[in-house]
């Protein structure tokens, strides 16, 4: 059973189904009058400074009604999404495609080419549990031969062990190493009550991980 | 992801706000999962719009100074985990954003003793509640009406006396919860109850 929320807010259903031209600016007017705060709350997350915030917000605006709404003809209440949360995503990727024509596209330094890297040197140290720092963590680059051949033996293994978890937990290990979002962030992410509880599966897919690593006797994450 | 061959290698906007309100299971769930296991990109998107989405939700420590106790009872109803049937009224948008999501949890913890509302009048202020299994560790808080925790604890028991020094004054309403953690990770929480020192 559908819940009220699933269901396409009036003020828009009138936009869309609008006869005339004063039903339409009407019932737009509704729309904005509901929606203003959350579009606004949308923009300033997506946009650096006040100045783009409200350029993102007008865009986002222009582009709802464009083409007698053809963007919000897209929503489908079909129970899977309030519309509130459809539209939350509707508006953010359209001040994104805004923001990157403006300034090109933001490449978070080829993040997503190391991830791996990345995640298996923290949780390396996670795993040892002592005061490694993860940039002294040898790399591909290493110096010395050995060290190399080393790490790789180590990041092989550790993408052996991160490969046996399940999705889901695989996700909370990047969410937490690779995103560094705060345990309470993550929580409220993916659904967890709280920090505590996601401390508490971190700890146990970090001692899981430890266990496996062991089992193929590593121990350390020392190259 | 303006762009239709690059969109094709993302999330759709569909999939991203069912995954965002746990609304997806089965096969896609799983693939939306996966996906946000290997895209970047996807991930910051999910990262970003969950904390929009996420900004205004009630929070257990939510209780804000001056807020009455029907208003506490109504924040108390939106925390109960959403096994609970929820009342079919119509909400306005900005109302359906704060009462979003609650996780996805079997059943809540059962509380024993006191009963809500329950006036203690014993020197102990003693906390129990039903085991919800093997190897759980319980995490007990007790608040005021106005947010402030007064004392929590964690415990493989299922029960806990709040220490004489805890600071509870009498004649004060409190609420307790109790959240719960199954070593494979599941969660669970009871709801919250009140009792009066």
């Amino acid at each position: 059973m559908r819940e009220p929320t699933d269901v396409l807010p009036d003020e828009i259903a009138n936009f869309l189904r609008g006869e005339t031209h004063d039903t339409r600016e009407g019932s737009w007017s509704s729309f904005l009058a509901r929606h203003n705060r959350l579009l606004l709350r949308v923009a300033y997350a997506a946009a650096m400074n006040r100045e783009d915030a409200m350029d993102a917000y007008a865009v986002v605006l222009e582009q709802l009604r464009e083409h007698d709404g053809r963007r919000l003809r897209a929503y489908r209440a079909d129970g899977r999404s309030k519309f509130t949360t459809w539209l939350v995503v509707v508006s953010r990727r359209i001040c994104v495609d805004h923001l990157r024509q403006k300034y090109g596209r933001y490449e978070p330094a080829s993040r997503d080419a190391t991830n791996i890297d990345r995640t298996s040197r923290l949780a390396l140290v996670e795993l040892v549990g002592g005061d490694v720092d993860p940039a002294s963590i040898a790399d591909d680059n290493a110096a010395l031969p050995d060290g190399a051949l080393r790490t790789h033996e180590l990041s092989a293994r550790l993408d052996g062990a991160l490969g046996a978890l399940s999705d889901d937990d695989r996700l909370l290990l990047k969410l937490r190493f690779d995103d560094d979002l705060s345990a309470s962030a993550i929580g409220r992410l993916v659904g967890l009550p709280s920090a505590f509880h996601v401390y508490r599966r971190l700890n146990g897919l970090l001692a899981q991980l430890r266990a496996e690593l062991s089992a193929h006797g590593v121990e350390s994450a020392e190259p | 992801m303006s762009n239709q061959s690059e969109d094709a290698l993302h999330l759709s906007v569909d999939q991203l706000a069912a995954h965002l309100e746990r609304r997806l299971h089965g096969a896609e769930r799983k693939a939306v999962v996966a996906h946000l296991v290997e895209c970047g990109e996807c991930r910051r998107e999910y990262i970003a719009t969950g904390a929009v989405v996420g900004a205004a939700r009630p929070r257990w420590t939510g209780f804000r100074t001056g807020i009455g106790l029907a208003a506490a009872a109504a924040v108390v109803f939106a925390l109960m985990p959403r096994t609970f049937p929820r009342a079919a009224t119509t909400v306005a948008p900005d109302v359906a954003m704060q009462r979003t999501s609650l996780p996805d949890v079997p059943a809540p913890i059962r509380l024993a003793a006191p009963a809500e509302g329950e006036r203690l009048t014993g020197s102990d202020v003693r906390l129990s509640w039903h085991p919800d299994g093997d190897d759980v560790l319980y995490r007990v808080t007790v608040q005021t009406d106005a947010g402030a925790v007064v004392w929590k604890t964690e415990t493989h028991d299922t029960s806990s006396t709040v220490p004489p020094d805890a600071p509870l004054t009498r004649g004060m309403r409190y609420y307790w919860i109790v959240d719960a953690l199954h070593a494979d990770g599941r969660p669970a929480r009871s709801p919250a109850t009140s009792f009066i020192r």
